[in-house]
């Protein structure tokens, strides 16, 4: 028999936008504004995407990259407090295989005209996915596009 | 105005019961021997059980104190692998007004002729207070009920 193994992690990313908690808050709850930094980069190819951002609604989001791994995204939203706060849950495949799943909170302070936002994740990797870092700065990296979304 | 705090904790619980895994497993997987011992304590009032368990399937029950807020518990299967894991998150509410949401991971792991249990869990509270303390010793009294079951069950058998 296999032996099944869960590896438990979080951190914490924190990041200063010139803009205010309402236009931060629009750029995850607005599927025009999310689907432009929330995405894979360079030559992924999104497959599938659905977006329901309500208490109890769902996202999802699949996609292809150049080396033929499908990564696919499924979300579940739990709370949200406009301009404030965000919690979620999800679930990451690679290829069929569940690697992880995820408890995400979102949460936005005012800073003078701009918004402070602290991405927190609590993870449970599972069957031995290496994830050395990667999920951290996948999501960094995301949170980077974001600022450059809000600087437009 | 600043947000209410939010708490972002972890913790582990770990047991040893006498049964094997597949029987540790039966007791999380099957709806009447969960509802046996997935109860808050004797003198509380409590809601119906319901338990749909297969990845994507829901679980709820709820209960408190007579006369005091409802705890309403509300889980979702994230990932299960029959004798072995379960990965659940769950939302608990104190009447309607959300107090936390946790990832919740069950590991069996077979320990001579019994069961090593694992349970992690991590959660944000957002309603201001940190209620892990509970929370743990909540769980705790669970896992209690849990080993009177699984010793009643074989008892019978």
């Amino acid at each position: 028999m296999e032996k099944r193994s869960a590896n438990h992690a979080s951190f914490s990313i924190e990041r200063a936008y010139a803009a205010s908690p309402g236009r931060v808050f629009a750029a995850w709850a607005q599927v025009e504004a999310k689907l432009q930094w929330f995405s894979g980069t360079g030559e992924w190819k999104e497959l599938e995407r659905e977006f329901d951002f309500r208490v109890g609604g769902r996202e999802r989001l699949v996609g292809k990259w150049p080396d033929g791994m499908v990564t696919a995204f499924d979300g579940w939203y739990h709370d949200i407090v406009p301009d404030r706060r965000i919690v979620y849950t999800y679930d990451m495949r690679l290829d069929a295989k569940r690697i992880s799943v995820s408890l995400a909170t979102v949460e936005l302070e005012p800073v003078g005209a701009g918004t402070r936002l602290r991405f927190t994740e609590q993870a449970a990797f599972l069957d031995g996915y290496d994830d050395s870092g990667s999920r951290e700065r996948g999501t960094a990296g995301q949170l980077e596009r974001l600022g450059a979304l809000l600087e437009r | 105005m600043s947000n209410p705090a939010t708490h972002h904790t972890t913790f582990v619980i770990e047991r040893s019961y006498a049964a094997p895994p597949a029987r540790v497993f039966a007791a999380w997987a099957e709806p009447k021997a969960k509802a046996q011992w997935f109860v808050g304590p004797d003198d509380w009032d409590k809601s119906n059980h319901e338990l749909d368990f297969r990845v994507g399937g829901r679980e709820s029950v709820s209960g408190g104190p007579p006369g005091e807020a409802v705890h309403a518990y509300s889980a979702r299967y994230h990932d299960i692998v029959p004798n072995q894991r379960i990965v659940s998150s769950y939302e608990m509410h104190m009447d309607e007004t959300l107090s936390s949401v946790s990832i919740a991971t069950v590991e069996l792991q077979p320990e001579g002729a019994g069961t090593r249990l694992i349970y992690t869990e991590q959660a944000v509270y957002v309603d201001g207070r940190d209620g892990t303390a509970d929370r743990e010793r909540g769980t705790r009294d669970l896992f209690d009920k849990l080993d009177a079951h699984l010793r009643r069950a074989g008892a019978r058998g």
